[in-house]
């Protein structure tokens, strides 16, 4: 046994030389240290960060009108929407009234809209009344009817809420865009049109998939053109649809890459009572990501996920908390974010080395684009093959991440793997991640020629030849 | 040839190397000696390991070298078709909704806590709810009943015969919660007691059967409900009682539906299927999707639901045929669904 141990011993026996000293510094680069994961109890912070309730919120409650008040509306309400001939002029009047005093007004429009006596074209119109005159109290009222089974109500509620601009309508407006919700696509194209007003384009993928469908283009269209609009691609006639669709389509695929776009002037003020409004609209979302309704869980994940930039810092917040749940969930969301997840990454890399989240934060990281992404996700698949398979989600998280990342760094390296991996599921996700590194590959090196072409710095047939290559 | 300072000449280094190679593979020999071979997930055994190094386990396929016969029976079962299963594959629109994955494809339950909701992992989702998934605990053991130094090297942990470990997934739409507002947790009968009967020598349980009857197993349904018609005048009077349940009847998800159906045909019509000669409904226990109408009417352990067929006076000399069916969906024909019971009664 003694001599086992010593064959490496005589099987070098000629002597090295010693290394040379160098009077240079240390020449290994210091270890990186280990970012600590400490869970804090976000979820009782926000409670009361969150607890007081502007006007404007989902859940602010109506005030109580005493009764003379009530049926004082109310048939200021009956009178507005008089049809009669002779009744325009007492209809004008009342409307007058009721906008003069929304205090008054609003609260008594959420007793006639719970009224189970009012007809749904009754309630529709009522609340039509108040088109043009925006108030908290009203942005409170439409956001908890946006669910109404009438198609009517909800078209109103929508575009009361596109007048108020509110940044707190953003949860529950995108919250109405997921699939089997709201179904009426002149609702969604609203609906669409009132996220774009407040810098969210999560919807421009819709739009432009409907613009295909002659029943829906001349509605969709004009959701379109207001929407390019206001990010300074104006529609032109020349352009026609397809031109539209071009101007779209950059949008959105900035709205993709940076997760928020600026506004042309004049670009909406957003104060910091808008901010806060925001922050507590998406918590009160965001605080049921640890919690037993999966319905709920996936509706924060899924408004997260189309929020852009815009929820990122609650995000941020969540990857700190101490339960399992809500850092996961936050993960999730990060994957599907992307890039405009970027700002997180100090916060994902602490749980990388959380057994629990590893392979979640893994794929996050890559998703982000997260400092030094390529490295970590390389390193994690460059390690010893002999280590147990129970660390496969590592792998095919860090191959996740990857294609993510899309980065052309990634590419030689993946093709190697491709060619010598043995295990149908790892060779798998390393061919989705492969593809995605050329993916990225080509963007950048067509971004390249673009820029060549237009600034006019290379011969232009060959440009365009290229070019046509590349989009083959 | 040149030699450096201190070194030996080759026809001594060569006969020192070929020692030395002998006292290697001596060496191997004997550290191969103390271990147990390793599945290595593909029917061969590992390279040996001395018993001092713990086993790895990555893949349910590792516990099939020894556990053959409760390997081979959840290989059958729907837990390990969770992830490929058409029908959740359709419900869930090929898990598009997120939410389904994490029981469906989860990770280790003792790694996330037995009774706390799961994670979902994303390697080998051919084996959906596998063995791992029960028995894998936070330091990468075997967990079972006992401990053992043999084999996979077990350590006890009590969560496996625990509901806790089943409440991780099946709570999702209170299956457990239904078990404890009954009276069976008090009589000690757990999930194990039904779905994962016991296997005995003799009188010696030597282990739970790894089949997990449930909804997809007929047996298991028809033990659950007791059905009941009996005449009484004019009327049918009509029994659903849930005996053998430990839990609502259905239960699980929202999709899935009982339903009393009746016709009365001459009895030469007795044979013909509900396709030529459709049956009417006379209930349905279901619990309805959100945003559906109508109430829950699965029916609780131990309690009996009771309805009534009114007989027209042309069904004299007639047969009453009636029906209790199972239905994975509700959208499911009559003669789609599972028959758990019927009853004929000459009028």
């Amino acid at each position: 046994m003694a001599a086992a141990l010593l064959l490496p011993l005589f099987l070098s026996c000629e002597r090295k030389a010693p290394a040379p000293r160098t009077t240079a510094g240390p020449t290994t680069s210091p270890k990186p240290v280990k970012p600590v994961f400490q869970g804090q109890d976000m979820l009782a912070h926000w409670a009361k960060r969150f607890e007081r309730r502007p006007e404007g919120s989902f859940d602010t409650p109506m005030p109580k009108l005493e009764k003379k008040d009530r049926e004082q509306v109310t048939d200021q309400i009956y009178t507005a929407l008089s049809k009669g001939r002779g009744m325009q002029r007492f209809a004008k009047q009342a409307r007058q009234s009721l906008l003069d005093n929304p205090e008054k007004a609003i609260p008594g429009l959420a007793v006639y809209l719970a009224d189970p006596e009012n007809g749904d074209d009754a309630k529709a119109q009522a609340l039509a009344l108040f088109a043009g005159a925006p108030h908290p109290l009203l942005t409170s009222l439409c956001l908890q009817h946006l669910d109404d089974k009438s198609r009517l109500i909800r078209l109103e509620c929508v575009r009361r809420l596109d007048e108020g601009r509110t940044l707190g309508n953003i949860p529950r407006l995108l919250r109405r865009t997921r699939e089997f919700y709201e179904e009426d696509p002149e609702i969604l194209a609203a609906i669409y049109v009132a996220l774009a007003r407040l810098g969210n384009l999560s919807g421009l993928d819709n739009l432009l998939a409907w613009l295909g469908r002659t029943d829906l283009r001349p509605r969709v269209g004009t959701a379109l053109i207001a929407i390019v609009a206001l990010f300074g691609k104006a529609y032109e006639e020349s352009d026609g649809w397809g031109g539209l669709a071009k101007k779209a389509r950059g949008l959105l695929s900035t709205w993709k890459r940076e997760g928020q776009l600026p506004f042309v002037d004049p670009a909406p003020h957003w104060t910091k009572a808008d901010r806060y409004l925001l922050d507590r609209e998406f918590w009160l979302f965001l605080r049921h990501l640890s919690g037993k309704d999966l319905r709920v869980v996936d509706e924060a994940r899924y408004i997260g996920e189309h929020a852009g930039t815009a929820m990122v810092p609650l995000v941020r917040e969540c990857l700190r908390d101490q339960r399992l749940l809500q850092r996961f969930h936050a993960l999730e969301i990060l994957i599907a974010l992307g890039r405009p997840g970027n700002e997180a990454q100090k916060e994902v890399l602490p749980l990388i080395g959380q057994p629990l989240t590893r392979s979640y934060a893994l794929n996050a990281y890559g998703a982000i684009h997260g400092d030094g992404a390529l490295e970590l996700l390389l390193g994690v698949l460059r390690s010893d093959p002999a280590l147990p398979n129970r660390q496969k989600d590592e792998q095919i998280a860090a191959l996740a991440g990857l294609s993510g990342l899309e980065s052309p760094g990634a590419f030689e390296f993946l093709g190697k793997l491709f060619a010598r991996e043995k295990d149908t599921e790892l060779k798998a996700w390393t061919a989705r991640a492969w593809i995605a590194s050329a993916r990225g590959a080509h963007d950048q090196a067509r971004a390249y020629l673009q820029n060549l072409l237009e600034t006019k710095a290379f011969h232009e047939p060959t440009l365009l030849e290229m070019l046509r290559e590349a989009d083959r | 040839m040149s030699q450096t300072k201190g070194s030996l000449s080759p026809a001594m280094r060569g006969g020192i190397a070929v020692v030395l190679l002998l006292g290697v593979a001596g060496l191997i020999l004997w550290l191969g000696q103390g271990g147990e071979p390793v599945s290595n997930g593909d029917g061969s055994k590992g390279p040996r390991k001395s018993a001092n190094t713990p086993p790895v386990f990555s893949d349910s396929a590792q516990c099939k070298a020894c556990h053959e016969s409760a390997w081979s029976q959840w290989r059958a079962s729907h837990h390990a078709m969770a992830y490929t299963n058409p029908e959740v594959r359709k419900l869930s629109d090929d898990f598009a909704q997120k939410e389904c994955r994490s029981c469906h494809l989860p990770k280790p339950i003792l790694q996330t806590g037995a009774g706390e909701r799961t994670l979902y992992r994303q390697s080998r989702p051919n084996d959906g709810v596998d063995c791992l998934s029960c028995h894998l605990d936070p330091q990468g053991r075997i967990a079972g009943r006992h401990a053992s130094k043999k084999g996979c090297q077990p350590v006890a942990n009590a969560d496996i015969i625990s509901m806790k470990l089943c409440e991780s997934c099946h709570n999702q739409h209170k299956t457990t919660d239904q078990w404890r507002a009954s009276a069976y947790p008090s009589r000690g009968i757990t999930c194990n007691t039904c779905h994962m009967k016991e296997v005995k020598k003799g009188d010696e349980v030597v282990k739970r059967s790894h089949a997990f009857a449930g909804c997809h197993d007929l047996d298991t349904l028809r033990s659950a409900a007791e059905f009941r018609a009996v005449r009484k005048g004019d009327q049918i009077e009509v029994e659903v009682e849930n005996k053998g349940a430990g839990h609502n009847f259905p239960t699980e998800e929202r999709h899935r539906a009982v339903d009393i159906v009746w016709r009365i045909v001459a009895p030469a019509d007795a044979k013909k299927g509900p396709k030529e000669l459709a049956f009417e409904r006379l209930y349905r226990f279901r619990q309805p999707y959100r945003g559906d109408p109508g109430p829950n009417t699965q029916l609780p352990a131990e309690e009996t639901w009771k309805g009534r067929i009114d007989l027209p006076a042309e069904a004299l000399g007639k047969l009453l045929q009636i029906r209790m069916i199972y239905k994975l969906t509700p959208f499911l024909q009559d003669q789609e669904g599972q028959l758990l019971a019927e009853r004929e009664i000459q009028l």
